[in-house]
């Protein structure tokens, strides 16, 4: 994997997510970036990523959790 | 949510080529916690509301599929043959695996234990854009760090024998 791929797959692994005016939960722009095959690497690194946040939260709850709860909550 | 993550979270990944599969999962929490408002709504018997979360996630899945017109990259036939969901076997999180990466976070040294430690606090409600500024980063040199700091945890985890 070159490195301009890995920086793409790494831009794809957050869990923040941002909304389209019609208040639609959208992707990161860097994921229309990726070529399809290369969208499952960021499938796999988005795993990675939620495992490690649950590892160092108190509570357990991954980046996702806290996203989706930070939602409701504002 | 958290003890149903996981195992929605694979089931998606059938769309991982099509769709961003984070999105895809966020919004069908969002639903489902709209859903569990229903007071008339009842999920009784074996796994029912883990069901229907499946249910809600793959109807996320396949709008985000077709809005996309991105079809072609998942096997739709053999998903619409099915009524039902299947739940992926889904290994759950492993006390000791989970102690064992927070210990090989703990011991990340410099630029990379703070791109990595920013992006694990604060990653859900902060762009990695400006997390990278409050480090004083570029995204490029953020994302960069982040990725060294993944390579020397699973390096860690290898020593560990994990």
């Amino acid at each position: 994997m070159n490195d301009e791929l890995e920086l793409l797959i790494e831009a794809n692994a957050s869990a923040w997510r941002d909304r389209d005016p019609s208040g639609r939960i959208v992707p990161p722009p860097a994921w229309w970036d990726l070529p399809p095959d290369a969208r499952v690497l960021a499938f796999d690194a988005q795993v990675a990523t939620r495992e490690l946040e649950r590892a160092v939260d108190s509570s357990g709850f991954s980046g996702t959790v806290k996203a989706v709860l930070a939602r409701l909550g504002g | 949510m958290a003890l149903v993550e996981r195992p929605i979270r694979g089931s998606l990944r059938r769309f991982a080529r099509a769709i961003d599969v984070e999105s895809a999962l966020q919004e069908t929490f969002l639903r489902m916690w709209v859903a569990r408002q229903d007071r008339a709504r009842e999920f009784a018997g074996e796994n029912a509301s883990l069901r229907f979360t499946l249910r809600v996630a793959r109807n996320v899945a396949l709008e985000e599929v077709r809005r996309a017109r991105l079809e072609h990259l998942v096997a739709l036939d053999d998903l619409e043959a099915k009524s039902e969901p299947s739940i992926d076997p889904t290994t759950p999180s492993d006390p000791g695996l989970l102690r064992a990466i927070k210990d090989c976070v703990l011991r990340l040294q410099g630029k990379p234990r703070y791109a990595l430690f920013a992006r694990l606090m604060s990653g859900y409600e902060v762009p990695d854009r400006d997390l990278a500024a409050t480090l004083g980063m570029a995204v490029n040199t953020f994302l960069q760090n982040i990725v060294r700091a993944r390579k020397a945890v699973a390096v860690c985890l290898e020593g560990k024998g994990l």
